[in-house]
């Protein structure tokens, strides 16, 4: 099934008093590429907050002051309307969002040829009825700098990704609908044979029920305000570094040391990992070890080792008179001896000792190690100097940079504060460290997670269940087999055409995914530039839009970020051949190669939106030549771009 | 539906020690959610040819 978005309209919110952007031509055939340059302030990250608010059904659940935030400043209206027109395969839907003001409530309602009027909620074709939760929708609407996500060690949003495009979250629905049959027959059982202790047993289980999902709902807000955290800080580092690039010489200087520290840190890498490779090899730790090991060997040539040992050895002391221990040796024991003798070293066991020997007298020490350790001494105090300059640098910054600067550093420091905090606070929900003491049933998921199971199997034992949660156990390992093996052999196919992607995206270096585990890790490499880190993941994305069974738009905001232009002619290449349809927000400092690189494609519209001279409206310009002269006038709105 | 969730879908049911009843109308039940035709009757009506503990298939 193919889905397009065909319109959106505003009326009465924040800047806009009525806006229509229709993203078909004169004949309603959707247009393929659409770009949209929305000068600051006149709404590009309003549109995206509404457009997946719309689509996830998640807007009728905000809150008054969030709705109320929608409101224009300086005019009086009481309501607010954002509508998106969808297309799945050939049938319409229209989605509204009126947004009360007054009341602080939003109301979602579609229609449709079929549904006639407005009904309440959001309709999508049956097939689809399921899928629009808010993980799958901010899949296909998100902005450059989520892009960037699938790459980060700390994020699984690669594995999520996979797991939502290719809807494999419906093994969930499964898993859920097995339980809720445990459940019914435990109810039904329970009933013939109700007891105090069945019924205890039972509150215990839905108290951890509801921690469990208390738990999740906490962590889904802690993972939303860490991701609005990092925007923020994003944004704020932005700032920081136009504000910066005034100071051209502070900044040179600012960048040149950036670059020694990327350097510095490579080889720091280099260096531990040729010391972990030299500690494999014991005798290279110290010369004791060494001539250790080397006596070690000269005592098995003056015991004769291995021969002595060997059969040989009974043999010789069967031919002896007393044996080793001071008994004389008889006939009976001369026989035993020999017999027995057999048991000892064959000659395939004396070559291992032989091989051990020589190579234990070919363990000579040198200072391999040692320099080596000096080497990564040194790096790390050239480390320490370049942070010590960087540091300099950047209270010359500050400095020069006044009041402003001083205000912006203050509040990326708060940021970076706000998402160590709620990173630790999500660490301990979704931890799976037992040794953590700091967990428990009630502050961690995994281990009310255990509480729940250990409570489902008491209640099966009180209700004579066992056979009924046994065939649930069943189901469920099917399930999480399937999904298991489902995902590595996605993977698999992802990562090569992933690959195959890149090799025309990224030609200047050597950049190859190895695996994907949470998030895309690179072969050889533990990072990648921020330019490269786009092109992986569009590539990475490419491919799953590609391969998807929904042929799905792709609404972006920032596309391309501070990519280099290189890479930004590569992309621009790209996304015309994976995305049915693309809908990008660009800033003026986007356009040149990249928006620019389609201005010859016949299936692309071009608007730029831009405050109105009335007071508190915005204007809209269709075409290239206007959204190529106003980004010309308007660089440096914006990020700048590498 | 993709081609490779199916072909896990078949491979995990098919290597179980599960009865054949059981793993053919699995199977279906499984497949059909991916093309959003699930319905839960469905799935009570495979769990319950699973047979008792201890009596699987070997």
């Amino acid at each position: 099934m193919k889905m397009s978005i065909l319109g959106i309209e505003y009326k009465n919110i924040r800047k806009i008093a009525d806006l229509k952007l229709l993203f078909t031509d004169s004949a309603g055939k959707v247009i393929k590429n659409t770009f949209i340059m929305m000068a600051n302030g006149t709404g590009k990250t309003t549109t995206m907050v509404l457009l997946k608010g719309v689509l996830d059904g998640k807007a009728s659940e905000w809150e008054a002051e969030e709705v109320k935030s929608f409101a224009p400043i300086g005019r009086k209206a009481d309501t607010g309307e954002f509508n998106v027109t969808v297309q799945f395969d050939d049938k319409q839907y229209k989605y509204f969002l009126y947004l009360d003001y007054w009341r602080g409530v939003a109301t979602i309602k579609t229609t449709t040829i079929e549904i006639g009027g407005q009904e309440r909620g959001r309709h999508f074709p049956n097939p689809l009825k399921d899928i629009f939760t808010s993980e799958f929708v901010r899949r296909f609407i998100f902005d450059g700098e989520q892009v960037k996500k699938s790459m980060d060690s700390n994020s699984n949003e690669a594995e999520e990704t996979i797991k939502y495009l290719y809807c494999l979250d419906k093994l969930d629905n499964i898993i859920a609908d097995n339980q809720k049959i445990l459940a019914e027959i435990q109810d039904a059982e329970g009933t013939t044979g109700s007891n105090g202790s069945l019924s205890n047993l039972r509150t215990r289980q839905r108290r951890f029920l509801d921690i469990k999902r208390n738990l999740e709902k906490k962590a889904e807000k802690l993972r939303k305000n860490i991701e609005e955290c990092q925007k923020e800080q994003t944004d704020k580092m932005a700032q920081r570094d136009t504000l910066d690039r005034k100071y051209k010489e502070l900044s040179e200087t600012k960048q040149e040391i950036l670059k020694e520290q990327q350097h510095n840190e490579d080889q720091i890498n280099a260096q531990i990992l040729e010391i972990l490779r030299l500690v494999k090899s014991p005798y290279l730790i110290c010369a004791e070890f060494s001539e250790r090991m080397y006596e070690l060997a000269d005592g098995m040539t003056k015991l004769k080792l291995p021969k002595n040992i060997s059969k040989d050895f009974f043999v010789e002391l069967a031919d002896s008179k007393t044996c080793v221990c001071g008994r004389e040796i008889g006939e009976k024991e001369r026989k035993i001896i020999l017999e027995g003798a057999n048991r000892y070293l064959g000659s395939d066991k004396q070559a291992i000792l032989n091989v051990l020997k020589s190579s234990l007298k070919g363990s000579l020490y040198d200072e391999g190690l040692l320099k080596s350790f000096d080497e990564l001494k040194e790096l790390c105090e050239e480390g320490n100097r370049l942070q010590t300059r960087l540091n300099n640098n950047a209270e010359k910054l500050l400095a020069a940079g006044g009041e402003e600067a001083f205000q912006l550093n203050e509040e990326i420091n708060k940021l970076r504060e706000k998402i160590v905090v709620a990173e630790s606070k999500l660490e301990i929900i979704e931890s799976k460290d037992e040794s953590n003491e700091e967990l428990t049933d009630t502050n961690n998921l995994y281990k009310a997670e255990l509480e729940y199971k250990d409570y489902e199997e008491k209640i099966a034992a009180a209700t004579k269940t066992q056979e009924a949660l046994y065939k649930k156990m069943v189901v469920e390992t099917l399930l999480l087999n399937i999904r298991k093996k489902a995902t590595a052999e996605l993977k698999k196919e992802i990562i090569r055409k992933t690959n195959e992607k890149l090799q025309k995206v990224i030609t200047d270096d050597l950049i190859e995914v190895e695996s994907i585990d949470r998030y895309i890790k690179l072969k050889g490499k533990d990072a990648a530039s921020e330019g490269q880190t786009l092109g992986i993941a569009y590539c990475f994305l490419g491919t799953l839009f590609e391969d998807a069974d929904l042929e799905f738009p792709f609404v972006i905001d920032s596309p391309t970020g501070k990519m280099d232009f290189d890479k930004r002619k590569a992309v621009a290449d790209i996304i015309p051949e994976v995305f049915n349809q693309m809908i990008a927000f660009v800033q003026s400092a986007e356009v040149e190669h990249f928006a620019n690189k389609f201005y010859d494609r016949p299936d692309t519209q071009f608007l730029t939106i831009i405050a109105s001279p009335k007071e508190n409206d915005v204007e809209i310009y269709e075409g290239i030549e206007f959204f190529d002269s106003y980004q010309r006038d308007n660089k440096g709105d914006g990020q700048n771009a590498f | 539906m993709n081609k490779i969730i199916e072909a896990a879908i078949d491979d995990v049911i098919d290597k179980s020690d599960c009865p054949m009843d059981f793993k053919s109308t699995f199977k279906r039940y499984v497949k059909n959610v991916f093309n959003n035709k699930r319905m839960e009757n469905d799935l009570k009506r495979a769990i319950s040819f699973l047979e008792e503990k201890g009596d699987e298939e070997p």
